[in-house]
């Protein structure tokens, strides 16, 4: 998709995942017609779809540069790229912020793919969003320590007091490497025993 | 997106012409990224969209890998990753495999002197930091903190 991005000011962050094969909405999300199921924690209303934008006839040059097999070509075109007057179909660019994800809790701890949010081809994105903790009595809040062998975990620290690490602030990455178990910080595990909410987002 | 969308002026019937008010025809195009099995648009240009003038510079922007076959548990501490004015300079790989990357970037500009679109991969863009207009041929998409955005490669 032909893009340019605009900021507001110069004061961005982001973090960007390239995929080669197509990112999705989880497929165990929507019912056989495509469309959300009740269980999912998002749903067609919380995506922002594209708003109509004035096609530009103009011709010149016009350069883009593409992308291709890690190499970036500059291709200069006679017109301008943004010359469409209309189109229709189910593939085009949207976005889903992130604090439109409802999260689903329970009285014991909820395995990560409950927060699952994209999919594409050999991995998921999730979103851990600030929610109430595991409400049996003796629940442990704090995540069980895992390990898996399909799958590098790969954490990014977003906003709030990240309750598993004692050393973490926004904008952080952590990597658990598959194979390797990893779980909550000494003193971590104790300390979330009976806590209520979680405020952090990840 | 598993999701009907529209915008602006379509003909009737897909596949037939589309004639401008001002004489001509309008140019039909399809947009997919799986064969003619996948999800797709159909787009209607002023001008045909194959109307290249010159093909400019290649460079070869294939991250280095510093750590092969890594087994280490890490930390990274992405918000020391120094700003830069490009946005496609500004991105910097951090891990990637054979599915995917994951970069990090603090642009200081917006794009304006030339346009932009990745052939190889799907991005999705998380905004921790900032806010704008996300242009497309397709529309725009204005964006803040908290946003997914998910561009399909084309």
């Amino acid at each position: 998709m032909i893009y340019q991005i605009q900021f507001d000011s110069p004061e961005n962050r982001l973090l960007i995942l390239e995929s080669h094969s197509p990112i999705y909405a989880p497929k165990r999300y929507r019912n056989e017609f495509g469309q959300f199921l009740e269980s999912s924690p998002y749903c067609e209303r919380d995506l922002k779809l594209p708003t109509f934008m004035a096609p530009k006839e103009e011709k010149g040059a016009f350069t883009i540069k593409i992308k291709k097999e890690g190499l970036l070509h500059e291709v200069v075109y006679a017109t301008h790229p943004f010359d469409v007057v209309g189109w229709d179909g189910y593939l085009f660019p949207y976005a889903f912020n992130i604090h439109n994800f409802e999260p689903i809790t329970g009285r014991i701890h909820q395995p990560p793919p409950v927060h699952q949010t994209f999919e594409g081809r050999n991995f998921v994105v999730c979103s851990f969003c600030p929610r109430l903790y595991d409400y049996h009595p003796q629940a442990v809040p704090a995540p069980y320590n895992h390990s898996n062998i399909d799958s590098d975990e790969v954490l990014y620290y977003v906003e709030g007091d990240f309750m598993s690490r004692n050393d973490i602030d926004q904008g952080y990455i952590t990597l658990h490497p598959g194979g390797i178990p990893h779980g909550p910080h000494p003193g971590r595990w104790k300390g979330a025993l009976g806590k209520k909410v979680r405020k952090s987002l990840r | 997106m598993p999701l009907y969308h529209k915008l602006g002026k379509i003909p009737q019937k897909r596949h037939t012409t589309f004639e401008k008010a001002s004489g001509g025809y309008y140019y039909e195009q399809l947009f997919g990224t799986e064969g003619f099995s996948g999800m797709s648009s159909l787009l209607y240009h002023m001008h045909r969209p194959t109307q290249i003038s010159a093909i400019g510079e290649s460079m070869d922007i294939r991250p280095k890998v510093a750590v092969q076959h890594n087994i280490e548990p890490r930390k990274l501490v992405g918000f020391r990753l120094p700003p830069e004015h490009d946005f496609l300079d500004s991105r910097k790989v951090m891990l990637l495999n054979n599915d995917l990357s994951i970069a990090l970037a603090a642009p200081l500009s917006s794009m304006e002197e030339y346009f932009y679109k990745n052939a190889d991969a799907d991005e999705m863009i998380f905004v921790h930091k900032g806010s704008g207009v996300l242009k497309t041929l397709m529309g725009e998409i204005s964006f803040e903190y908290g946003d997914y955005l998910i561009i399909p490669r084309e």
